[in-house]
């Protein structure tokens, strides 16, 4: 069971989901400008953040990405197994290097739940 | 449905987003070449809403007792959804506290009513954050060229 650091998880209903849990299979990235980072620090950065960011999804790292349209920031979906196998990748990126963007990284596995469709329910 | 509206929250603020794109189209107008600045400036940095980010997250009455009875109809729910090509993915999240749904949904009222009729959201057991997403819009870096 991954560490809980999320505050909105209330102790009680951890055991009772934690037979529900299959394996870590993508880290949901959710990519937010700091305090650092002014427009005019990220500019000359900003043509390597995106050819690196480009590289790390053809090397099948990245593998979807989007802009927020209502607000300024990324949302990557990245092939990782682990949130610190995914930290390791996105601080390397220049903007994270220059501490000018932090990523909330979200831990995603497969809908257990469905499960209960082929009559399977998780145990409890 | 209202019920569940006021507790869901679209994550950007618009003035922050707002401040946000005023500080991309400068960076934009930096990198880019005299081509680029030619265009109005807001068009480096528009790209249309594709799908919304869905975060589900277990409110503090989400307790096992009540969300147990509500899950069998719960998963149906979302697979009808996702039949009828709303929900594109779907996730766990491995830190138990909800899900992760990427809809093909670009109205974020849209997609908090539809996700609030679901058993969870109708006992308000659980909350959605909405991200608005569209294409990787400083991808467009990529295709400035050098002046001729």
């Amino acid at each position: 069971m991954p560490d809980n650091k999320n505050p909105r998880v209330h102790a009680e209903m951890l055991p009772a989901l934690a037979a529900a849990v299959g394996p870590t299979t993508k880290i949901l990235a959710i990519g937010s400008v700091t305090a650092k980072g002014t427009p005019e620090a990220i500019a000359p950065v900003l043509p390597h953040e995106v050819r690196a960011t480009v590289r790390n999804h053809l090397a099948g790292k990245i593998e979807q990405w989007f802009f927020q349209t209502e607000g300024y920031g990324v949302v990557f979906i990245v092939n990782a197994k682990s949130t610190a196998e995914a930290h390791e990748l996105l601080e390397k990126l220049p903007l994270g290097v220059a501490g000018m963007m932090e990523f909330e990284l979200i831990a995603l596995g497969p809908l257990a739940p469905l499960a209960m469709l082929i009559g399977e329910p998780p145990r409890t | 449905m209202s019920r569940a509206l006021d507790k869901c929250a679209v994550r950007a603020h618009p003035l922050i987003g707002f401040a946000r794109a005023v500080g991309f189209v400068a960076m934009l107008a930096a990198v880019g070449p005299a081509a680029s600045r030619a265009q109005s400036p807001s068009s480096n940095l528009d790209v249309p809403t594709t799908k919304l980010l869905a975060i589900g997250t277990f409110t503090a009455q989400g307790a096992p007792d009540k969300w147990k009875p509500l899950l069998a109809a719960e998963v149906r729910d979302t697979v009808r959804l996702y039949l009828a090509g709303k929900i594109d993915q779907w996730y766990l999240k491995q830190d138990q506290s909800g899900v992760v749904f990427m809809m093909n949904v670009t109205d974020p009222k849209e997609a908090l009513e539809l996700l609030g009729r679901f058993p969870f959201g109708q006992a308000g057991l659980m909350e959605f954050q909405i991200i608005p997403l569209g294409p990787i819009a400083p991808l467009r870096v990529l295709l400035t060229e050098p002046a001729k």
